[in-house]
């Protein structure tokens, strides 16, 4: 390398370091290493865990028999909040709640059914 | 070296070189689809797909920054940085298979076009927990793409090798935008401390080695060393020379080599023009100094690569007295003949 590419090399790095190293600082901090489980419905092939940072994981162990199983977001009145999303089959899906949601409930929207109700 | 440009200039070296990325790559690649599909059968094939690439990616990313540094602090690893290049080509293809696999899966689906999508599917730039992380790994794929394209000798030569160093030199900000990418996202929905150890554990190496090897770096350059009355550095005795080797000084800021060929000195500035590489860390093969990296050659007396070729270097005069050797620090235009100094 010539001297200025070897200047820019150290100064580049000493920035990097000092900036990457004070993000990762925020980030690790806003991390939750401790999610909890919920209580699952007993009969039901649903699992569902929040993390603090407003993650919802629902795992859906089997086939729903229903045609249709929305996901929905229950807010800090208890009423029914914002679509978060569709479960379509077996597997892990992740949806990003609100500040204010205090959990989430399944609903199968053809027969207007709830499948499943969860509150945190 | 090549009198013509062709899409890869295979040899030997770079044949094995390649085969140990490839099987590498490969290897991993099998062992974490085998490891995922024991651990965690309901992933689909998609997100293992994402997953995989995506690990290797940033794997192969760490391999290639640490090859730098570790080369200025001990030149027995210069052979891992031989074809630095194509580990390079090969990651941006990792990511490139991450990276589609997630526009695909995740972007395709709605009504708006797939790349808008990245953008406005999460507009909570202000939160660090729910942070439109993709935009972060779009970025640096961007710039992993043009590095990649432009890691050729034709673009080497087109562009000037300060503006090529330059541009690729922006890997830094792309490997930044990856951890940022990683730690808001994929961290965020699944915290694991064994994961998020090593990856700040491989932050720590890279920016621990580039921050030393700097320092290092730096207290050569600052070295004073003795002027005589006219001005010439003394530099050292001339037996401390190997025959066919060179030692390297800083002269004005700039390395420069000096070598003993058959008993006498010649001074070269000490980067290649090919890549940057140290020729004083190289020998003198057949007559001509041979840049230890790619193996581009110049000649002690005049700094010319032999005809056919055109790359030059600056030289620089010597003068023995005493059996010291010492330096004019004003350096020769390029390619200036001066004659080699009798030790």
């Amino acid at each position: 390398m010539i001297a200025s590419q070897r200047k820019a090399h150290k100064f580049i790095w000493l920035g990097l370091s000092i900036l990457i190293a004070a993000l990762l600082v925020l980030v690790i901090k806003d991390l939750d290493f401790s999610s909890s489980t919920l209580e699952t419905q007993k009969g039901l092939p649903f699992e569902a865990m929040r993390s603090e940072n407003s993650i919802v994981l629902v795992k859906l162990n089997e086939p729903l028999k229903t045609p249709s199983a929305l996901v929905y977001e229950i807010n800090a009145n208890k009423e029914l909040g914002a679509v978060l999303g569709e479960l379509n089959g077996k597997g892990e899906y992740k949806f990003t709640l609100s500040k204010n949601a205090v959990g989430i409930t399944v609903i199968d929207k053809i027969k207007n059914q709830k499948i499943y109700t969860t509150t945190f | 070296m090549g009198l013509d440009y062709k899409f890869v200039l295979w040899n030997k070296h770079k044949k094995t070189y390649d085969k140990f990325i490839a099987l590498g790559m490969v290897l991993y690649l099998i062992l974490f689809f085998v490891l995922t599909l024991v651990t965690n059968a309901e992933l689909t094939v998609e997100t293992i797909i994402i997953r995989a690439f995506g690990s290797l990616a940033i794997i192969v990313l760490h391999i290639i920054l640490i090859i730098g540094p570790l080369t200025r602090l001990n030149p027995k690893y210069l052979p891992i940085l031989y074809n630095r290049r194509h580990l390079g080509v090969s990651m941006f293809l990792a990511a490139l298979v991450h990276g589609l696999f997630s526009i695909i899966n995740f972007h395709t689906l709605g009504d708006k076009n797939p790349i808008v999508s990245i953008f406005t599917s999460n507009m909570d730039y202000g939160s660090l927990h729910n942070f439109p992380f993709q935009v972060l790994g779009f970025f640096a794929l961007l710039i992993l793409f043009v590095m990649a394209s432009t890691s050729h000798d034709f673009f080497l030569k087109n562009l000037s090798p300060k503006i090529w160093k330059q541009l690729h030199m922006l890997v830094y900000l792309a490997y930044a935008l990856v951890i940022l990418h990683v730690f808001l996202g994929a961290f965020q929905q699944e915290t694991s401390l064994f994961t998020i150890g090593i990856l700040i554990l491989g932050f720590l190496m890279i920016s621990g080695l580039h921050v030393i090897a700097a320092f290092k770096e730096g207290k050569i350059d600052s070295a004073k060393g003795e002027l005589d009355s006219n001005g010439w550095l003394k530099v050292c005795y001339t037996d401390e020379i190997e025959e066919s080797r060179a030692k390297i000084f800083t002269v004005k800021n700039e390395r420069v080599a000096i070598f003993k060929n058959e008993d006498k000195l010649s001074a070269i500035h000490n980067v290649c023009k090919h890549q940057g590489g140290p020729l004083g860390e190289g020998k003198i093969v057949d007559g001509c100094i041979t840049c230890p990296w790619h193996g581009y050659q110049y000649l002690p007396h005049n700094g010319q690569s032999p005809p056919p070729f055109t790359e030059k270097v600056n030289t620089y005069e010597l003068k023995v007295l005493e059996g010291i050797v010492y330096i004019n620090p004003d350096a020769m235009a390029e390619g200036t003949e001066v004659a080699p100094i009798v030790c």
